[in-house]
């Protein structure tokens, strides 16, 4: 299941029904993906070991090791070793050595300066620095471009079940805000692409002058919810009442059918 | 209930902060374990509710880091309020230290700007936010930042702005600022970004303002690129009437032409490594491999390493604007009473 995300009432730059934000199955598996993998509380599974990094069985080196570009991998105190992880490519670099990297591009490192800042920030409290694995002198991060598509989230969601015992199953839905579900109206819907994500928040635009593209409206795309508030399942005076959370997610059935109620703005 | 009445009640239960002697500072967090809003558009969205703002308020929207952000915004809500300010921001703890990945974080796949700052005249700000735009295979149009409004600042600072590419035709700025009442980039390093399709043509420029005042300051820029047929590159072209001091870029390449600063805007105390930065105390010709901590793609660190050419080699601009004395580390150049460098780092903190 999906969501939408309605504006409730007129403002000065949305129009009532405006669809504000476009959940999809892949985005709400990937951010719950990344608070299992990355749980913050005192009773996180894998706890920093007493040097500040993550242990390698980590359940959060198996998220950055399939959504990440690259894994550095520090093999001495001046070297360094570059995998590119989709085909295994290395570079070996020394610290201060300028190579030509992946990028085609000349490039250099102070392996010593840059491990030391990592780990100066790992240190300080409450924050997260770069996840760091491996040991003293022999530390491994991530870094790149990063890939959350849905195979990419079948092998992270596959760890969390292996390592943690949770199934993505169990989180069918978006984390609203506490003031997300007074503000607005979310709605259940079938799933959609990203394309089709885009597509359904895409702002409506002048671009006559492609130099110069003008936001006519925020929003292209809306919902009549207040025509559909009997399949809605709630009264118009709750939904608009700000004060007070209305959740029809799981209740609302059937779902919200795209094809009948989002109208594109003319 | 009165609009008053009902804001004092907020305050009661603790949705609304306390600020300054009889004001109510609406801050609210963004993110997606147990925050106000889960995202930065359901926030903007709500900056004309009068039930969460007064006229004359600074609303602050604080993000954390619980997951990525995956969204592009235009912030042009509480004009009908009448805010004095809309500022999003990153909560401290939760702000990156000057590399990727380590702090709260907006990736956009969409084809619009990340940020887009809309005509009113509120005063608009976005600080220590991380931005990725590495995934986005956009098409024509897609910016960091447009600021384009009129009676109004914006700011832009102590951001991270990295991985921009595959624009595919169009004229396309990273940041582009249109703003009236002027626009203000200081102490944010920009890295890895450009047009990597072979097959475009035209002039990219990271940063480009069109006749307003712009300040841009203590900014960090590296490896921007147009791999265009015929494309070329600007790191900065600013109009008169803008200022870039303290600026540093370095690798600005194209296959025609590409120059590190270019316009006429009044510039002093920058460096770059071609021989385009100009004015008194600017630096040409540097070695980028002298002054970085890591230029490896994947693992950008743009703090200055020991001897760099551009520590020391800045000039003090105090406290104005305000906020501009602080580093990308947070650190106070003003307090410490240092010698200022180039960039967005101050080596010496």
């Amino acid at each position: 299941m999906s969501e939408l995300v309605l504006k409730v009432g007129a403002g000065a730059n949305y129009e009532d029904g405006d669809i504000l934000c476009a959940f999809n199955r892949r985005m709400i598996r990937c951010v719950h993906a990344q608070h299992l993998c990355f749980e913050r509380g005192p009773d996180r599974r894998f706890a920093r070991l007493n040097n500040g990094l993550l242990p390698d069985t980590d359940v959060a080196r198996d998220f950055m090791e399939a959504t990440h570009e690259f894994r550095f991998a520090r093999t001495g105190s001046d070297t360094l070793t570059i995998t590119r992880i989709s085909d295994g490519q290395e570079i070996n670099i020394t610290s201060n050595q300028s190579f030509i990297g992946f990028n085609g591009r000349a490039q250099a490192m102070d392996v010593q300066e840059f491990v030391a800042r990592r780990r100066e920030s790992l240190a300080r409290p409450n924050a997260q620095g770069i996840p760091m694995f491996g040991s003293d002198g022999r530390e491994v991060w991530y870094g790149g471009k990063q890939d959350y598509s849905d195979a990419v989230l079948d092998t992270v969601w596959t760890a969390i079940t292996n390592k943690l015992g949770r199934q993505d199953s169990e989180f069918p839905l978006w984390p609203a805000g506490r003031q997300d579900l007074k503000s607005h109206l979310f709605l259940p819907t079938d799933d959609f692409d990203d394309i089709e994500a885009q597509a359904l928040i895409a702002p409506q635009i002048d671009d006559s002058d492609p130099d110069n593209p003008v936001t006519v409206h925020k929003r292209a795309r809306r919902v009549d919810w207040r025509a559909i508030v009997d399949d809605i399942g709630e009264s118009r005076g709750r939904i608009e009442d700000r004060t007070i959370v209305v959740d029809v997610r799981e209740k609302m059935s059937p779902a919200l059918d795209r094809g009948l109620s989002v109208d594109r703005k003319r | 209930m009165t609009v008053s009445a009902r804001r004092r009640k907020m305050l009661e239960m603790g949705l609304l902060s306390p600020g300054a002697a009889g004001s109510l500072l609406p801050t609210t967090s963004i993110g997606t374990t147990d925050r106000d809003y889960s995202t930065i558009t359901l926030w903007e969205a709500d900056l004309d509710d009068t039930d969460r703002y007064s006229e004359n308020d600074d609303a602050v929207g604080e993000m954390y880091n619980d997951s990525v952000f995956d969204e592009s915004v235009t912030i042009n809500g509480g004009g009908t309020v009448g805010l004095n300010s809309v500022t999003l921001t990153v909560a401290e703890g939760e702000r990156h230290d000057g590399t990727a990945g380590t702090g709260a974080i907006v990736r956009s796949s969409s084809n619009s700007p990340l940020f887009s700052f809309g005509a009113n005249a509120l005063t608009k700000a976005v600080r220590w936010i991380e931005s990725d735009l590495s995934s986005a295979e956009a098409l024509s149009g897609q910016r960091y930042l447009v600021a384009r409004h009129s009676g109004g600042v914006s700011i832009c600072d102590h951001c991270l702005m990295h991985g921009a590419s595959s624009f595919q035709s169009a004229k396309v700025n990273y940041i582009r600022i249109r703003a009236s009442s002027g626009t203000t980039l200081n102490n944010s390093i920009i890295y890895d970004t450009g047009e990597a399709f072979t097959g475009d043509a035209g002039e990219k420029n990271v940063i480009e303002n069109d006749g307003n005042v712009a300040d841009i300051f203590n900014v960090t820029m590296h490896n921007c690129y147009n791999d265009g047929s015929s494309g070329s590159i600007n790191g900065v072209k600013l109009a008169a009437g803008a200022n870039a001091r303290n600026v540093l870029i370095t690798d600005v390449t194209a296959v025609t032409s590409s120059a590190c600063f270019s316009g006429s805007a009044t510039e002093d105390h920058n460096a770059s490594s071609d021989a385009t930065a100009s004015g008194t105390g600017s630096l040409t010709n540097i070695v980028t491999a002298d002054q970085y901590v890591s230029t490896v793609g994947g693992s950008e660190d743009l703090h200055l390493k020991p001897g760099s050419d551009c520590i020391d080699a800045g000039t003090d601009l105090g406290t104005t604007p305000s906020g501009v004395e602080i580093d990308i580390d947070g650190n106070d150049r003003d307090a410490a009473a240092v010698t200022w460098d180039i960039g967005a780092h101050e080596f010496e903190l």
